[in-house]
């Protein structure tokens, strides 16, 4: 089921992305990108190669529809490379085999913040100065705005869509 | 390696997540316009700064080359000099000795060698290496590059004798001409490069290194040529005079070549 689960959040983002990111961004200040939400709710427990195939097949499919062609994929394999060392410094009494039972879907808020936030703050650092090719402290910022912007559209998400409370006591 | 390790090396997550990386980043440069000119302009700073690495490690032997071609060609230059004559040898003009081109303008410069001078007679005179052959004869002025030396006083077919300014039978007409008033120079002090000039009237206000040049009176100079610079006046009220000390342009103690003055006509 967790692949179905996974698709259908790769398309239902994508279909967000297109439709209604574009009236959520306030011109030259944020940029909402909650499409990051896919590589980070990515199971641990999935095997590398399948990891690795969904995340390069999704950068592909955003690089397709968004320019710039590649950055997409760029930025979001970083979040693919980092998570699970993010995921461990945010947990730090993490039992053995870990990875097998963890769901990512069962984070409380105050978890999926420590995790999504760092992630989702490299992946635009990377992003808006590639994007804009220019290193300036007003990049920066925007990056920085966006991060916030693009987590409060990714919390909203998980809550109403994805989290999934009830099993978790 | 064997394969078996080169395969797991190549299937490993991290190969193949660096690879990933680099393919999307490869087609972020190739499909945006800032990156790929950006990395174009570092490519050809890149390569500026390797040939100019080059060029200065290189310079050395480069320089050596330009040096071992100049000899060639200075050898070749003095071989096409040591074969032509003497008088198709270009000539430096006597620009420093002219205060009047138009001066020269009947006259051609005939260059010649100081073979022998004076230095300590009253009578000081230098042999020049021109003589009748070369078309000298007495009464020619004589110059250098800085002014006027003195005059030919005897020639033989191939020499001449010279009669320096600093000789004490020579008078030269001479005038300022910032007032255009004509006296005589003459070697009446004992002191090399430095004459007197006479005559001029005291009601002429002459002020310290004025120009002194040959006047148009003179039979043996043109108008116009450079003999020195005033360094004192001294007024003798007594004749009426001022008596002026000129310094002269020619060095008579570092004489070398001259420039004898022949009428075109």
């Amino acid at each position: 089921m967790d692949i179905v689960k996974v698709i259908l959040t790769g398309i239902g983002l994508l279909v967000f992305q297109l439709i209604l990111a574009p009236s959520l961004s306030v011109e030259n200040i944020a940029y909402p990108a909650p499409y990051v939400l896919f590589w980070l709710l990515l199971p641990f427990s999935w095997s590398p190669w399948t990891v690795g195939a969904l995340a390069i097949s999704y950068g592909a499919l955003m690089d397709i529809l968004f320019p710039p062609h590649g950055l997409q994929t760029f930025c979001g394999l970083w979040i693919m490379a980092l998570r699970k060392l993010i995921f461990r410094i945010s947990h730090p009494n993490l039992p053995p085999e870990w990875e097998l039972n963890t769901s990512l879907y069962h984070l409380t808020l105050g978890e999926f913040f420590l995790y999504a936030f760092p992630l989702t703050l490299l992946h635009h650092m990377w992003y808006f100065p590639l994007a804009a090719w220019e290193v300036s402290w007003v990049v920066f910022f925007r990056a920085g705005l966006s991060t916030t912007y693009t987590l409060l559209w990714e919390w909203i998400i998980f809550v109403i869509a994805l989290q999934q409370r009830h099993v978790r006591s | 390696m064997n394969p078996a390790t080169w395969l797991r090396f190549l299937v490993h997550p991290a190969f193949l997540w660096m690879v990933g990386q680099g393919a999307a980043f490869y087609f972020f440069v190739s499909f945006t316009p800032a990156p790929k000119n950006a990395i174009e302009r570092f490519a050809l700073s890149v390569q500026k700064g390797i040939h100019e690495l080059a060029a200065w490690v290189s310079s050395p032997w480069r320089a050596l080359g330009q040096v071992e071609e100049l000899e060639q060609l200075v050898a070749q230059l003095q071989a096409r000099l040591s074969s032509l004559s003497d008088t198709s040898i270009a000539v430096p003009f006597p620009t420093g000795g002219i205060g009047d081109f138009s001066a020269l303008a009947k006259y051609k410069l005939l260059p010649a060698k100081v073979v022998y001078q004076t230095l300590l007679l009253r009578e000081n005179y230098a042999i020049l290496n021109k003589g009748s052959r070369d078309g000298v004869y007495p009464g020619l002025g004589v110059i250098t590059t800085e002014g006027v030396i003195g005059l030919i006083a005897e020639t033989t077919a191939t020499y001449s004798i010279m009669y320096a300014l600093f000789h004490k039978d020579v008078h030269l007409s001479a005038t300022l001409p910032r007032h255009g008033v004509i006296g005589v120079v003459s070697w009446s002090s004992p002191t090399l490069n430095s004459l007197t000039l006479e005559y001029i009237p005291l009601y002429v206000r002459v002020g310290p290194n004025e120009e002194v040049w040959t006047a148009p009176n003179s039979l043996i100079f043109p108008a116009g040529l450079r003999i020195g610079q005033v360094r004192t006046v001294r007024s003798d009220f007594t004749r009426g005079f001022h008596s002026i000390e000129v310094r002269t342009y020619a060095d008579w103690s570092k004489l070398s070549g001259v420039f004898i003055l022949i009428p075109s006509s």
